[in-house]
């Protein structure tokens, strides 16, 4: 089980699921700058789509291995932030979008210092308004997901990653446990739908406490909501192990869970989380 | 350890050569939309570069390795013609996400064996399959001669050179030879056996050859069986029978079928089969 590699004609499916509401507002410092989090958050965003997209560079061709949605849920409704659903990597990285120019300092080991300017796309935009409604946004991913699964049974199952930093306000935890639930049952033929939850910090530097993929020996803070997020994850298959191990070592299994992570963090958290781009051929 | 993405490299590289650290003159060469041209691998990115005037490929590791250093010496030991020797260069490259390693290898004019059977396919040429299956064979005999293993072969890996005087090997960081230490580079799925693990010895190519020959000898005569993916021989393919049939006159084709479905990965004699493979005219038409 997910084992299946990803090819033309087996597509891997990552869908990430964007907390929009006010609090996304809050500031934090990211990468030297302070800026909202939500601003944060779509750099991070951007960052890990080109990366995909990069990850698909062969000989003269972008190869189309992925379908890729992204998600938005905030006091304006739930709604993909580009097309209707998935679309493919191939149609993202072609799509008319704006880049922007960021500031990078750079030191190098023998202590030189330079500063150079890098132009970064984005797909995604920063927006940070009213409540949180991510049960609808699960029940959206549920109803993307399960058509995709019907077209690509010999394919990964979908990867769903929710990043949020509070609690959702239009469903109970016991509701919010059962869309979980039903969208964890989403499968192909080579497993069940992996869904994520990446709860963002609160702190403007970065916390001491976070819990990132915790093994079944982690405390978790006391809470309901980190209880609730580590119920709602699906406990992450091998492949996974290896990466997981290099950040935080422990032991497997690991949950698919990060509790009070910096924004700093997210990219590489995402990154182990659509870790199936090594499964390309 | 922490990986380093494709985009750190790439905003490293443009940068300008400040980020490298002992090669002098780097300057990516630049596609239609003026982003840099390179291929990802699953481990690192080739960029196509020019340094000091001359067109290199430039290999950026994402992942730090011990023993590469080890294995680069060693290649540029090899006494062979059909294998590119690049110049490593241990932590090189700054990134924000940490140093990379680089390997320097010489431009070589050509395309992938993998683009040409692509090529071959939309052409509708069986000659040019049959081309393909003359060097390729050619270019096994070579390497079964030779006491080392590439360990990662596989249709991106093979260049037939612009010219088409023959093939060369690229990308060897999986090479096995006596002395060399492993270094958990195993090969790419679907080209390395189930059975192969983490063994490393002079079988570990067997699978990949028989899988490349078979699978070309198939799209000869069978190029219907092109769907999207070239190696049309993986037992996973579903086309046993059918290239079963298309081999049963050739007695060493036969044998390196059906050693695709062996539960080993070694394939017994795989030299003597090979250099009694005639080219496709040991199948019917």
């Amino acid at each position: 089980m997910y084992t299946a590699r990803i090819t033309r004609r087996n597509k891997a499916a990552i869908l990430l699921l964007l907390d929009r509401s006010g609090s996304m507002a809050e500031e934090v410092l990211y990468e030297g700058h302070t800026i909202t989090k939500a601003e944060a958050l779509c750099e991070v965003v951007n960052s890990l789509l080109e990366e995909i997209i990069n990850r698909c560079h062969r000989e003269r061709f972008i190869g189309d291995y992925f379908d890729v949605a992204v998600v938005g849920y905030s006091g304006e409704g739930v709604a993909p932030l580009f097309g209707s659903g998935f679309r493919r990597i191939v149609d993202i990285d072609v799509m008319d979008v704006p880049s922007r120019t960021h500031y990078i300092k750079r030191t190098l080991p023998d202590g030189r210092r330079f500063d150079s300017f890098i132009s970064r796309r984005q797909w995604v935009t920063p927006h940070a308004k009213g409540r949180t409604p991510m049960g609808e946004a699960l029940r959206v991913a549920t109803r993307m997901c399960r058509s995709w699964a019907n077209k690509h049974q010999d394919s990964l199952p979908p990867i769903v990653i929710n990043i949020t930093d509070g609690e959702a306000t239009d469903a109970t935890a016991d509701e919010l446990q059962l869309r979980a639930e039903k969208l964890r049952e989403i499968s192909t033929q080579d497993g069940n739908l992996l869904l994520m939850n990446i709860h963002l910090a609160s702190q403007y530097d970065t916390p001491t406490d976070s819990i990132k993929f915790p093994d079944e020996q982690t405390p978790l803070p006391i809470g309901r909501l980190s209880r609730l997020l580590y119920n709602m994850s699906s406990p992450l298959p091998e492949p996974y192990n290896e990466a997981v191990m290099e950040i935080r070592g422990g032991t497997p299994p690991f949950r698919g869970f990060c509790y009070n992570a910096s924004i700093e963090e997210l990219l590489s958290l995402l990154t182990i989380g659509s870790l199936c781009v090594n499964q390309l051929i | 350890m922490r990986r380093i993405s494709i985009n750190e490299i790439i905003e490293s590289l443009s940068c300008g050569e400040e980020t490298f650290c002992r090669i002098k003159g780097v300057a990516p060469k630049y596609n239609f939309y003026n982003r840099p041209r390179f291929v990802a691998g699953r481990g690192s990115v080739i960029f196509d570069v020019v340094v000091d005037g001359s067109r290199h490929a430039l290999k950026c590791y994402t992942v730090p390795q011990e023993l590469r250093g080890q294995l680069y010496d060693h290649i540029s030991s090899l006494g062979e013609d059909f294998i590119i020797r690049p110049r490593f260069f241990p932590s090189e490259l700054c990134t924000t996400g940490g140093w990379a390693d680089v390997a320097l290898y010489p431009w070589v004019e050509g395309r992938s064996l993998e683009w040409e059977i692509r090529a071959a396919i939309q052409n509708q040429s069986q000659e040019r399959i049959d081309n393909l299956i003359s060097a390729f064979l050619t270019l096994v005999r070579k390497l079964l001669t030779a006491e080392w293993r590439h360990g990662d072969l596989k249709a991106e890996n093979i260049i037939l050179l612009s010219d088409r005087s023959g093939m060369m090997l690229v990308d060897c960081d999986a090479l096995y030879a006596p002395g060399l230490q492993p270094r958990g580079e195993v090969g790419t799925p679907p080209y390395v056996h189930p059975a192969r693990g983490t063994a490393f010895d002079s079988h570990i190519d067997d699978f990949s050859i028989a899988l490349i020959l078979i699978s070309l000898v198939a799209l000869h005569y069978h190029p219907e069986l092109f769907r999207g993916e070239t190696m049309v021989a993986l037992p996973s393919e579903g086309n046993r029978e059918i290239i079963a049939e298309t081999v049963a006159h050739s007695e060493p084709l036969t044998r390196l079928h059906e050693a695709l479905y062996s539960s080993d990965y070694k394939i017994d004699n795989i030299k003597y089969l090979i250099d009694n493979v005639h080219s496709t005219n040991n199948t019917p038409q």
